[in-house]
């Protein structure tokens, strides 16, 4: 009895080192104000879109904790785009660029233009309320060599909530690279996995047809009353198609402690292992100038790093995107320039016991698909495009090698 | 109960009128024959008090009138003795043996520091607890704490369970002025705010001065925390000790040479973190280890002098792979250390019965680090700091009948290694030293006490300190009307080793005036004013052990503080019940506040990470206590608020909200606080705390946006939001001598149950964005009740 009691009083005193004391926390935040938000980093990647997305906030856009699982959302947070608006960025201070709006409220630099390291960039914008706003004077400053990668296999892997928290085993990229002495550096990676995808299009009491066949511009779902409500067909790719993943983490380093030193292991990068299939990893090793590293600090200290027994109290994240005319005004977001460098690797997954082919779409809507049947409505069933999107593209991604 | 002791001997008879009469003696412990320092020697005449306090030899003085004479002495945690003379008679160096409290079953309570009650003294906001009371108030895991125990007393908060320090008054933690036996202590809590660094067997009492604070007292904006250690018994061997869940405790007493030396040492150890494992494999990577080591020697050279010397020595060590790592170092586990070791010599000199002199030098040496491993080696990247403090000290002590006066001067000198990265035998991280700060810092200062009539009493204080810092240094300007950072620096001035750089000081008025309305009914009106010249620096909510400290400088300007207080003071029932009613409004300037992202580790110019402003904290505290009796207890409410303000700069990034005013991290409005003790018979008592208060302020996002497809909170205002409310009922049975035999060995079994009915009082709310989606979280520290069982031993 008195070891019972003995354990249970030692378990109490460290309880509050582990996750049992903590509990989810239900909230409810009435959206009151418009916030502008400026994200964007000029990069000297040549065929990577230099976007700026400018948004703003919807006043009217509530957030709240779910009832289950309390993750917090909001119905109606859509942020919504400035559109038609001039934005320009200033290279060196001199030569200016208009940027074309491709999509709302998402501006491109011109065709043609290639970032330089050593260059400075500053963003620049009026609103169609005729409010003036400019960034900060960025420079792209150089960025370390990886100088080795290594891939571990983790079989442990990470849980995706997001995935039906399923547990997939992952792929863990390690980097080492020696920071240059001379000066101070700021670091980011980031990561994209490109997947081979054979599925594109699904139909839920409909079946696809072409544009050819519709005569429309694309191809669509038409609805088919005979089947039921809940039936679903799910259609095969048209050509090479690949699904794009990024690393959703923040990752940032400064050499304030290590300044010229090789550093040795730095993980980068959990590529989940969602089939056997091959697929091409690539690697980003970023400079960030000492306010975008100042800035993804403060989220990843805020929103990451939050909740140990002495937090930093929160703070606006101020944009360096400044409002010229009222300098209080709170913004959100970063405008950057970032030079680059890249490790894209072809990952062999043959081997590995547990993972099956062309599973990724079955692991994405967490069951397998179901394709039209042949023969008894048409003949042949058709193929659906590739569209290409922020998450898909039909075109081989740079360094993709077949038959691997 | 009263006891009535007639005393026989050494009374002189003398009927000659004209003769000064007079009773002197001294008072002791009636078990330990050691003298009671500051009992109360009350003279009622015509029904008016008058009174002295008995020396630190315990001896005291008081002249009487030419009457029967009814002399009543006190003691805190001792019964009251009453010395009967009659008309013409007076006592010359009478033994006075005061009995303690627990023996019986008539008890003192809390009580107000001096030579007379509550009502009485010319000053506000000052608290006198002892050993006795702490023993019965139900703690947490069993073990005796200082720091959460006067969190019961009005004025007194904090941010919550894992606070590393208490707020008294709107003040921050590093605002009070912490001393053992006059030595300063950076850090008073183990484990994060779970234990308070004080050794419990060793500690006399706890002077807690948040109003009016004497003018010997400085360097803090808000308060001092004056624990005094147990003086040797030069008597007989002493051994006292105890285990609990989390510690083993002792104590040894021995008389080198009886009645002239005698040393103690004390200690207490905790190292029961190798069961862990056994209660959790989550738990297997931590590692906790905490003690303290205190030891005294006190010298009765003659009946004119005595030394004492002492050293203390507190020591922390947490690991774990639970917190966070050294940032931008390449790491596993990372651990948390800190060290102190203490040490003064004293010596008393007494002239004659109203004059006596103390000397003392005074070491403080501070050594926190925190280290991350590295994960193929081992090896651990260690950040060191520290403070060393060296202090000289004098103080006069004169006494006559209207009058208690005291002088002294201080010298302190200051060195505090900011930081430094040892990067022990990796190849990968740099060694990095951020350049020292030093300074001294000079007081002299002078009080009085001084009863102007039977109704109107005062109490005068002036320190005057100066600070300067002095180099080596490099020491930046920066253009005004910029944000300090390294992009408008004007000028940097070198100074070489010794060479003064910066100078503050000024006047520190301390004031009090007591008015009697009626002998148990009086007002009171006090003024503070005390400067600040090392605080602080860290933007967390509570300061961690490794927190930097910082020494005021060309960029950083001392923080000053000012007090009004008020208050009205109500004995009834023949003193077992006290009513007091206490309003205070305390105005600060130059408080810390931080930048966004503020980041101090290795940081050699904080001034570019800091603002400063301005912070204004009021309130009222009403507090009704019983202090004598089967039943005694308190309880109080206080009505708090504290808020803080950064306007000063030019640069919108650098306001905090705007620059208007928000509420502090431990604004908390109401706070309502119960404690109370039964003692059922001499063997046992129970005894039960309730504490309710408003729950502390957060800070919530005003919305959340969407980056690399996860959603982040983006937030506007600080302390927009407030936790749940808390609140927490306690409990405890203390069972004395349960063999009920007088032995020289006494037992005493503590059983107690902390947070009695399980409520999971919420520390802090947090957002945290993983795997692409936000939730927000409740951290809650003590959710559980907490049962403990502890045994205490005494032998004599």
């Amino acid at each position: 009895m008195h070891k019972i009691k003995l354990l249970f009083s030692l378990l109490c005193v460290f309880l509050f080192l582990t996750q049992a004391c903590v509990d989810t926390y239900s909230v409810s935040i009435e959206g009151s104000k418009k916030y502008l938000i400026v994200e964007g980093t000029i990069t000297n990647v040549s065929d990577q879109r230099q976007i700026v997305k400018i948004f703003e906030t919807d006043d009217q856009s509530d957030f709240v904790s779910t009832e289950f699982s309390k993750t917090i959302f909001s119905i109606d947070n859509e942020a919504i785009p400035l559109e038609n608006i001039m934005v320009e960025v200033y290279e060196n201070e001199s030569i200016v660029y208009q940027m074309i709006e491709k999509a709302p409220g998402v501006y491109e630099m011109p065709s043609g233009f290639f970032a330089e390291v050593g260059n400075t960039y500053q963003l620049k914008f009026t609103t169609t309320d005729g409010l003036k706003y400019e960034s900060s004077v960025e420079e792209m400053l150089p960025v370390a060599e990886i100088t080795n990668f290594e891939v571990k296999y983790n079989e442990e892997g990470i849980t995706k909530p997001r995935l039906y928290n399923l547990k997939i085993p992952t792929h863990d990229y390690y980097l080492d690279f020696d920071d240059p002495a001379e000066e101070v550096n700021f670091y980011s990676w980031s990561w994209t996995d490109y997947e081979v995808q054979n599925i594109c299009h699904t139909c839920q009491q409909g079946r696809f047809f072409t544009k050819e066949e519709l005569g429309t511009a694309t191809g669509e779902c038409v609805t088919d009353d005979a089947l039921h409500p809940n039936n679903i067909y799910d259609y095969y790719c048209q050509g090479f198609c690949w699904e794009l993943f990024e690393g959703e983490d923040i990752q940032i380093f400064s050499d304030v402690f290590t300044n010229g030193q090789s550093q040795k292991g730095k993980l980068v990068a959990q590529v989940p292992a969602f089939q056997s299939n091959s697929c091409l990893v690539t690697i980003q090793q970023k400079s960030l100038t000492a306010g975008a590293f100042r800035y993804l600090k403060l989220i990843e200290d805020q929103s990451i790093k939050s909740g140990s027994l002495a937090d930093t109290p929160p703070a606006p994240i101020r944009s360096n995107v400044v409002n010229i005319n009222q300098k209080e005004e709170l913004v959100l977001g970063y405008f950057s320039a970032s030079a680059v460098k890249e490790v894209r690797h072809m990952l062999n997954r043959e081997g590995i016991t547990g993972i099956r082919k062309d599973n990724l779409f079955s692991i994405l809507n967490n069951r397998d698909p179901v394709p039209e049947t042949d023969g008894d409505f048409r003949f042949p069933i058709p193929l659906a495009p590739c569209v290409a999107s922020e998450t898909r593209t039909p075109v081989a991604p740079r360094n993709w090698q077949f038959g691997i | 109960m009263k006891k009535i002791v007639y005393i026989l001997l050494f009374i002189i008879g003398g009927f000659n009128v004209n003769a000064q009469l007079f009773c002197s003696g001294q008072v002791l412990d009636s078990l330990t024959n050691l003298p009671l320092e500051g009992a109360s020697i009350v003279l009622n005449h015509q029904g008016k008090n008058s009174g002295v306090k008995s020396d630190a030899e315990g001896k005291f003085y008081i002249k009487l009138p030419y009457a029967d004479n009814a002399v009543q002495v006190r003691y805190t945690g001792y019964i009251a003795k009453w010395i009967y003379l009659k008309k013409g008679v007076s006592l010359i160096d009478g033994m006075i043996k005061m009995e303690e409290v627990s023996n019986t079953l008539e008890q003192v309570i809390v009580s107000t520091k001096g030579f007379d009650q509550n009502v009485r003294k010319p000053v506000l906001g000052a608290n006198s607890i002892n050993m006795k009371t702490l023993e019965k108030i139900p703690a947490a895991f069993g073990e005796v704490d200082l720091f959460r125990s006067i969190q019961m007393l009005p004025g007194v908060t904090s941010v919550g369970e894992a606070s590393n320090g208490v707020n008294i008054r709107g003040g921050t933690t590093d605002q009070n002025l912490i001393l053992i036996d006059d030595t300063p202590v950076f850090n008073p809590t183990h484990m994060f705010g779970l234990f308070s660094v004080t050794p419990p067997d060793a500690v006399r009492n706890l002077d807690l001065y948040k109003g009016n604070v004497p003018a010997r007292y400085g360097g803090r904006a808000a308060s001092v925390m004056d624990v005094s250690l147990l003086n040797p018994d030069l008597t007989r061997f002493k051994a006292k000790g105890g285990i609990s869940l989390i510690s083993e405790k002792l104590m040894l007493n021995v008389p080198i040479v009886k009645d002239r030396f005698g040393v103690y040492v004390a200690g207490r150890g905790s190292n029961h973190d190798v069961i862990l494992p056994i209660i959790s494999d989550e738990l297997e990577s931590i590692k906790t280890k905490f003690g303290e080591l205190v030891g005294k020697a006190f010298w009765r050279v003659n009946d004119k002098n005595t030394f004492t010397a002492m050293g203390y020595y507190s020591s922390d060590y947490f690991e774990t792979d639970l917190l966070a790592n050294l940032p931008n170092v390449v790491g596993t586990t990372t651990y948390f250390q800190h060290n102190t070791l203490n040490g003064s010599a004293k010596w008393s000199h007494i002239f004659n019965e109203k004059l006596d002199l103390q000397a003392s030098v005074i070491v403080a040496d501070y050594k926190p680090n925190i280290a991350t491993k590295e994960a193929e080696t081992g090896n651990p990247i260690k950040l060191e700091s520290g403070i060393l403090q060296k202090q000289i000290k004098t103080n006069l002590y004169y006494q006559t009948e209207k009058h208690k006066t005291e002088g002294g001067l201080i010298f302190t000198n200051y060195a505090l290694n900011p930081g430094r990265l040892n990067p022990g035998v990796s190849t990968s991280v740099n060694e990095i030293q951020t350049p020292s700060e030093k300074g001294n810092e000079l007081a002299a200062y002078i009080d009085d006490e001084f009863a102007i009539s039977d109704d109107l009493a005062i109490s005068m204080g002036l320190r005057y300190s100066y600070f300067y810092n002095y180099g080596a240094a490099e020491v930046r300007s920066y253009r005004v009307g910029e944000p300090r950072d390294d992009f408008s620096v004007e000028q940097v001035t070198s100074y070489g080793i010794g060479e003064k750089i910066e100078n503050y000081g000024g006047l520190e008025p301390r004031f009090g005036l007591r008015y009697s309305i009626s002998p148990k009914r009086s007002l009171k009106f006090g003024y503070n004013l005390m400067r600040q010249y090392l605080q602080i620096v860290s933007n967390t909510t509570t300061p961690i052990p490794t927190s930097r400290w910082k020494t005021v400088d060309t960029n950083i300007k001392p923080q000053v503080s000012n007090l009004f207080t008020a208050g009205y003071y109500h004995a009834f029932e023949d003193d077992i019940y006290e009513a007091t009613l206490e309003a205070y409004y305390r105005s600060t300037q130059n408080i810390m506040d931080y930048k966004p992202g503020a980041d101090f580790l290795l940081q050699q110019f904080p001034e570019t990470q800091l603002v400063q402003g301005q912070s204004k904290a009021y309130g009222l505290e009403l507090m009704v206590s019983k202090k004598k009796g089967v039943l005694t207890g308190w309880a109080n409410y206080t009505y708090a608020r504290t808020f803080n303000r950064v306007d000063a700069s030019v640069n919108a990034s650098e306001l905090v909200n705007g620059g208007d005013w928000y509420a502090a991290n431990y604004d908390k409005p109401h706070t309502f606080n119960t404690s109370l003790d039964f003692n059922v018979d001499e063997h046992n008592s129970f005894s039960f705390n309730f504490v309710y208060s408003t729950g502390r302020p957060y800070t919530q996002p005003v919305g959340f946006v969407s980056y690399l497809n996860s959603l982040y909170p983006f937030y506007d205002q600080r302390n927009n939001e407030r936790v749940p409310d808390y609140h927490r009922l306690d409990f405890s049975w203390n069972i004395y001598n349960p063999s009920m035999k007088k032995r020289r060995w006494q037992g005493r079994w503590a059983f107690s149950v902390y947070n009695l009915y399980a409520h999971k009082n919420v520390y802090s709310v947090y957002f945290k964005t993983e795997d692409s989606q936000t939730k927000a979280y409740k951290l809650q520290i003590l959710g559980a009740p907490i049962v403990s069982l502890a045994y205490n031993f005494t032998f004599e």
